[in-house]
């Protein structure tokens, strides 16, 4: 009777017999495109949503500031009302005094 | 003479492999393509003996090389791509042997000498699902691919002392499920 171990032998797999052909590099080639853009995205993305933050709070900053001196103008706008010339007395001309 | 061109030969493929991975490393994709072009047939046969499947044999040595690329930057010599590639394959395959759930019960199929070569080779294919992961990767290595004790230690990463030891292991546990799964048929 034959050593079992020997039978392993004759089972193994040849270069031809496990070989997938050309469209192995193909598939090799198509996962590792898909593995590179999957990294760049990983290894942009939190810095492409730190970017969208600022950008959000950099907007709502500049709506703020445009907000807000419209508000002050009119307060101090109200205040000035009694200080316009139009509000001055008219004072009477004497045109027939020579 | 025929050591002298083998010498030869591996020494060319190495300073091909030293100007292909230098080129890898400048993110050059034909020199990629050209890699694996050399080392596909090598890896599949590897992968398809450990794991017995032709198909997941080929998706792991697919994982092989695009972990090869991605890891090139800890390749120290830039000769070692193929001994570098072949511990990455086996790594992935002890990995998918590990992930495996537990076999049932053996088959029983024939007694080996009297059943035709199919079922023996279905019978040695099963058995071989009985052993634990290191002690199967240590019996293909050796028995399937014909890799010196040096060679399996260092695709394994293990002293030579333990590949001795795990062999003597593997082929008596192998001799034994053989033994009894060809009695129970007979």
């Amino acid at each position: 009777m034959t050593d079992p171990v020997d039978l392993l032998k004759d089972i193994a797999y040849t270069d031809e017999s496990a070989d997938p052909g050309r469209e192995f590099e193909e598939m090799v080639m198509s996962r590792w495109r898909a593995d590179s853009l999957k990294r760049t995205a990983q290894y942009w993305l939190p810095s492409a949503l730190g970017a969208v933050a600022a950008a959000l709070a950099l907007l709502a900053v500049v709506q703020w500031t445009m907000t807000v001196p419209e508000s002050k103008q009119f307060q101090r706008g109200g205040a000035e009302a009694k200080l316009t010339p139009g509000t001055a007395p008219a004072l009477p001309t004497f045109t027939d005094q020579e | 003479m025929a050591e002298d061109s083998l010498t030869l030969t591996r020494a060319e493929v190495a300073a091909e492999d030293l100007s292909l991975v230098a080129r890898i490393r400048a993110g050059d994709t034909d020199a990629m393509n050209a890699m694996v072009a050399r080392h596909r047939q090598r890896l599949n046969r590897v992968a398809a003996n450990v794991l017995r499947d032709r198909h997941e044999g080929e998706d792991v040595a697919q994982e092989a090389f695009l972990k090869a690329f991605r890891e090139i930057s800890k390749l120290r010599d830039d000769k070692a791509f193929s001994g570098f590639i072949y511990r990455i394959c086996v790594r992935l395959c002890m990995d998918r042997l590990r992930s495996r759930k537990p076999e049932g019960e053996i088959i029983e199929c024939g007694d080996g000498t009297n059943g035709s070569k199919v079922e023996t080779k279905i019978l040695v294919e099963k058995l071989l699902e009985f052993l634990s992961p290191e002690l199967r990767m240590t019996l293909v290595l050796r028995e399937m691919e014909q890799l010196s004790y040096d060679e399996v230690a260092d695709a394994m990463n293990v002293p030579v002392g333990t590949v001795r030891s795990r062999l003597h292991a593997a082929r008596e546990r192998f001799r034994a499920i053989y033994l009894d799964a060809t009695k129970e048929a007979m």
